[in-house]
């Protein structure tokens, strides 16, 4: 299934390379992607913290939220609210679809939307 | 005793090769070549010099914190951020304030070392002690030796901790560091080697150790131990105005870490220090920290429990006298299920000083059966002292036991007094009653930085009464 | 390989669950906070000049302020779950009811006012308090009665802390008000009841209470907030927002006993505001409870100015659903050998959050202080969360005890275990041992109905909170 015309489809890893419960950081335009496997459902956000510079892989998953461990903000994986401060913005989440073993998302045309 | 020139050379055996640049100090100030001279006469690899920019990068656009000390009147534009360890040995022992050479005298310190405590003389001495304990070590695996050094033998090991304790982006401080960073230590203790003496950063050559912008790396593999002590007490004699260190400690599983500081620097400088360990599982961490000098320290040792059953310690002493700030603490974040943290902090003001004590215990939720506890007491010893408690507890699991106690006081009389009728003087009393408030802290110290911190302490509170 | 269809299924092109726009936890829409709002209000009441211009210093400070002034608190704010941007004020005073005079007392009170949305529906006092001079009337009564009085008690904001945007807004934006005045010497053995009943959704009611109390008087007051709204709400429910102050300066000699109990609805967002001036050997007693309400924010400021004050403070919390208890206390030591006890507990069920903040505070002039803050917590299910930040400046050595402790634990085991011993159940020993906790403030409270009521509230959250399986895993 082809993705519609103002959007478009960024590859990002397979799909067995994030079993459930982990997390995979994927540079893709310069951007980076943390994708994560939440009891079975993937899920992708932004893959540096809203509130400053830091890779989330390094962080902690902790069931469906990730914890940056650099300053402790917390963060839903499911649609990137901010559960614990000191971050403000929310983590950008991009819609997941998982295609022949390949997990990708699916994102408007354009560069990669991301809080900072 | 040898001449400067000739510890110079001999240093280069074991240190740097010959480059051909020679890099004396960077101008005063702080600008992009700054960073990129420091890195290239160090001769780093790429990665170190893109890191280094990132971090000035960083440090440029983060503002000064607004909270802690009074930090307005640090010039960060005449700070000359890069000396070779070598120079500031220009001066004569002449130069030297006669208050410095008398406490030198009261501590007890031997004459030999008096000239290298103020900067006045290379330390030949303990530089043979250095190179022997280094031996004793290498037959054991062990790695010691400046931060310096051991980016360029041990290149992957490095690497692959650098920085993951304590990131640029971690405060602004610490993103200076990471750009002109020099100095320090580097340590490696192999799986399930006791490391049998305390490593001390006092045996290093001279001035290295002591350099503003230390940067320390310590990583103990799994089921290792090791006690490392930096510091001491006599005063650490320096024109440098700010001293920012960045500390990382990485105890893998099952390993023991203790790391122990006595700081009393001049009061002239700001002391702001990053001292952060991650703590896997079943492996126990223990900062033992002493703060008595600087015009203002801003200092919260830390431990980031990463693994479960990980057990963390904090025991820190501050002591803030006329024109001092001491604003310290800890920081215990439980990010693992059966972890313990227990915080004991001792601080006493006197002469219109000031102590704060500023600390962060969090449970994050899936960590769960966490056992804290966090207890400060401030002794204020006259009118015009300061005290002030800012702690930050936060909960999210529901089977954690955590308990915080604070007190905030003057000595009490009564103390003091049926001591007196025991034939003490008010001095002596006094300063008896003060050790045992210290007690908790003094206890954990190898017996002679004890007795030495003892004495310092005394001289303290002389000062005040006098 | 088609595509997973568990992704599939959940619609991979769709964007991620709406919250409309997003919000930053500090972040909050008044809409109804301008200028026009502020000039209406003070034209309906036929305001004076100065107290328009009060009014406008209010809206002008709102405009200014951030919502957390102080840097130890700012990442301990969340306004999320408030969404005022619909709600609009009565904007007039509240009207009189024909009977309010004369409407019934509680059993054993000495006097009651009952405020009904925009509608005092009871003003009334007992003959043993009327003889004894006791005032209690509208701020519209006391405008014509003494309109220098009311100057008095109101301009340049009197006790609402200068640095306090939500007080500020209530300077700007009060239309129901009341004043309580015991006169010198008045010792007043029942309690005088004041109750809000709000919740009207889309509506903002915006009251300002001031208690003054003369030299050698003793009086007790029991707040209420209750709900006006019985209908069911959900998160997705039209809210209604309710910002109150209580004033009081307490003159030599005087004592206050006060009991606050807040139950609005989950549509409610509530912001308090307490205050307290102590005259010398003053003395007020807080006895809080924080039940109601999706989102409360409630500050107290006390002012230990006169030699010899004192302050209890208790203040208790019971949180269920997604409910978040944002509380402030600042108490600051100024006169001689002054005292503060505060108490702060908080139990919290499902996926409740108490943010207990309090700040004692010990100036240079306060020798011979005695100050105790505690907070705790009980947390009773895995998502619930405590946050206690204790803190204490003391800048005066000669204290007779300045001391803090804080606590987050379970149900304690020995406890639990000496209870089923005696022929409980685990679930009958627990609900004890958390009424246990809580009961220091509910014996605080001075009319028995109340205290009643009271513990029936706390055993019908206990009863309504969600009982998770044991292996469920955090959702």
């Amino acid at each position: 299934m082809a993705a519609p015309a103002d959007l478009r489809r960024l590859d990002l890893c397979a799909a067995g390379d994030v079993p459930p419960g982990t997390m995979k950081l994927v540079e893709v335009e310069d951007e980076l992607v943390l994708v994560t496997n939440v009891d079975g459902m993937f899920h992708a956000a932004q893959g540096v913290c809203s509130h400053e510079y830091f890779e989330l892989d390094r962080g902690v998953m902790i069931a469906d939220s990730i914890l940056c461990t650099l300053h402790l903000s917390r963060f839903s994986l499911i649609d990137g609210d901010v559960f614990d401060p000191p971050a403000d913005l929310p983590l950008v989440i991009y819609p997941v679809v998982v295609e022949d073993g390949r997990v990708s998302i699916e994102v408007p045309i354009g560069p990669l939307e991301v809080n900072r | 005793m040898a001449s400067s020139a000739e510890i110079v050379s001999s240093e280069y055996q074991f240190g740097f090769h010959d480059e051909v640049e020679y890099l004396e100090e960077t101008k005063a100030g702080l600008t992009r070549d700054t960073v990129e001279e420091i890195s290239r006469f160090k001769g780093e690899p790429q990665w170190m010099l893109d890191f280094r920019l990132r971090a000035y990068a960083h440090f440029l656009s983060r503002p000064m914190p607004t909270w802690g000390g009074e930090l307005a009147n640090i010039d960060m534009s005449k700070i000359v951020y890069y000396r070779k360890p070598s120079q500031g040995e220009e001066k004569s022992w002449d130069d030297v304030p006669d208050k410095i050479k008398k406490t030198f005298e009261r501590l007890g310190i031997p004459e030999a070392e008096r000239k290298f405590l103020a900067g006045v003389g290379a330390q030949y001495d303990s530089e043979v002690v250095y190179h022997s304990v280094r031996e004793e070590l290498s037959k054991i695996g062990v790695v010691f030796m400046g931060t310096d050094q051991g980016l360029k033998e041990y290149p992957e090991l490095f690497k692959k901790y650098f920085a993951t304790v304590v990131p640029p982006e971690d405060n602004k401080f610490a993103a200076l560091n990471s750009a002109v960073w020099s100095g320090g230590s580097f340590v490696y203790v192999p799986k399930g080697v006791e490391v049998p003496l305390p490593l001390q950063a006092y045996f290093r050559i001279n001035a290295e150790n002591t350099g503003q912008f230390e940067r320390t790396l310590i990583i103990v593999d799994e089921g290792a131990k090791v006690h490392y002590i930096e510091g001491c007490t006599a005063p650490i004699y320096t024109t440098d105005a700010l001293h920012a260190a960045v500390v990382e400690v990485i105890a893998l599983p099952g390993s023991k870490v203790r790391y122990t500081t006595i700081q009393n620097w001049s009061n002239d400088v700001y002391n702001l220090v990053t001292k952060r360990a991650h703590a896997h599982a079943n492996s126990t961490v223990e900062w033992i920290d002493a703060n008595t000098g600087s015009k203002l320290t801003m200092k919260y040792p830390s431990i980031w429990l990463r693994g479960e059953g990980a057990t963390a310690e904090v025991i820190s002493v501050a002591v803030a006298g006329k024109g001092q700030h001491q604003d310290t603490g800890a920081k215990a974040i439980h990010l693992a299920p059966n972890t313990r943290s227990r915080i004991i902090s001792k601080s006493i003001s006197k002469d219109g000083g000031r102590t704060t004590y500023r600390g962060q215990l969090k449970v994050v939720p899936g960590a769960t059966g966490v056992v804290a506890s966090v207890r400060c007491d401030a002794l204020l010893l006259d009118e015009g002292s300061r005290s002030d408690t800012y702690p930050y507890i936060d909960i999210q699991e529901d089977d954690t036991t955590m308990t915080h106690e604070a007190t905030v006081g003057k000595i009490s009389q009564d103390q003091v007094f049926y001591l007196m009728s025991r034939g003490l003087t008010e001095n002596e009393a006094t300063n008896l009653v003060v050790q045992g408030f210290l007690e908790v802290f003094t206890k954990e110290l190898p017996m002679e930085y004890a007795i030495e911190f003892n004495r310092l302490v005394k001289l303290e509170m002389e000062g005040s009464l006098g | 390989m088609k595509a997973d269809p568990q992704q599939a299924a959940a619609a991979p092109a769709a964007p991620a669950p709406a919250t409309a726009i997003r919000r930053g936890p500090a972040d909050l829409t008044l809409s109804f906070v301008n200028d026009a709002t502020v000039r209406f209000t003070a034209a309906a009441a036929g305001d004076a000049e100065w107290l328009l211009a009060d009014r406008l210093a209010g809206l002008a400070a709102f405009n200014a302020l951030p919502i957390e002034t102080n840097p130890l608190y700012t990442t301990y704010v969340d306004l999320r779950n408030a969404h005022l941007d619909e709600v609009r004020p009565y904007g007039t005073a509240p009207s009189v009811a024909d009977d309010a005079a004369g409407a019934p007392l509680p059993d054993g009170a000495a006097a009651f006012a009952e405020v009904c949305e925009n509608r005092v529906t009871a003003l009334a006092m007992s003959p043993e308090a009327r003889a004894g001079g006791l005032i209690l009337e509208t701020l519209e009564t006391t405008r014509a009665r003494d309109p220098k009085l009311l100057r008095e008690l109101l301009e340049g904001g009197c006790a609402l802390p200068e640095n306090d945007k939500l007080a500020q807004m209530t300077r700007a934006l009060w239309s129901a008000g009341l004043l309580l005045r015991i006169p010198d010497g008045l010792r007043l053995e029942k309690p005088v009841v004041l109750r809000h009943v709000v919740g009207t959704p889309g509506t903002a009611v915006i009251a300002r209470t001031i208690i003054s109390v003369g030299r050698d008087a003793e009086v007790s007051v029991l707040e209420e907030q209750v709900s006006s709204s019985t209908a069911p709400s959900g998160p997705s429910d039209p809210q209604a927002f309710f910002a109150g102050t209580t004033e009081v300066r307490i003159d030599a000699g005087s004592s206050l006993s006060f009991a606050g109990l807040q139950d609005l609805s989950l549509r409610q967002i509530a912001f308090q505001h307490r205050s307290a001036v102590l005259g010398k050997a003053a003395s007020v007693r807080w006895a809080l409870a924080q039940l109601g309400s999706r989102v409360i924010r409630s500050r107290i400021d006390n002012t230990l100015e006169g030699d010899g004050s004192t302050v209890e403070q208790a203040e208790i919390v019971f949180g269920s659903a997604d409910q978040l208890f944002d509380l402030t206390s600042y108490t600051r030591h100024t006169g001689r050998d002054t005292t503060g006890n505060l108490l702060s507990k908080g139990a919290l069920a499902d996926k409740s959050r108490v943010y207990m903040k309090g700040l004692a505070t010990i100036d240079h002039t306060a020798h011979g202080t005695d100050s105790y803050l505690g907070e705790f917590g009980m947390l009773l299910s895995r998502q619930a969360r405590s946050v206690a930040i204790p803190s204490l400046e003391i800048d005066q050595p000669d204290c007779r005890r300045v001391a803090h402790a804080s606590s987050v634990g379970p149900i304690d085991e020995t406890q639990l275990f000496y209870l089923e011993s005696r022929g409980l159940s685990p679930e009958e020993a627990r609900k004890l041992i958390v009424l246990g906790y809580l009961e220091p403030v509910v014996a605080r409270v001075p009319l028995e109905s109340a205290r009643e009521r009271l513990r029936e509230l706390l055993e019908a959250k206990w009863e309504a909170r969600v009982v998770a399986p044991p292996a469920a895993a955090v959702a």
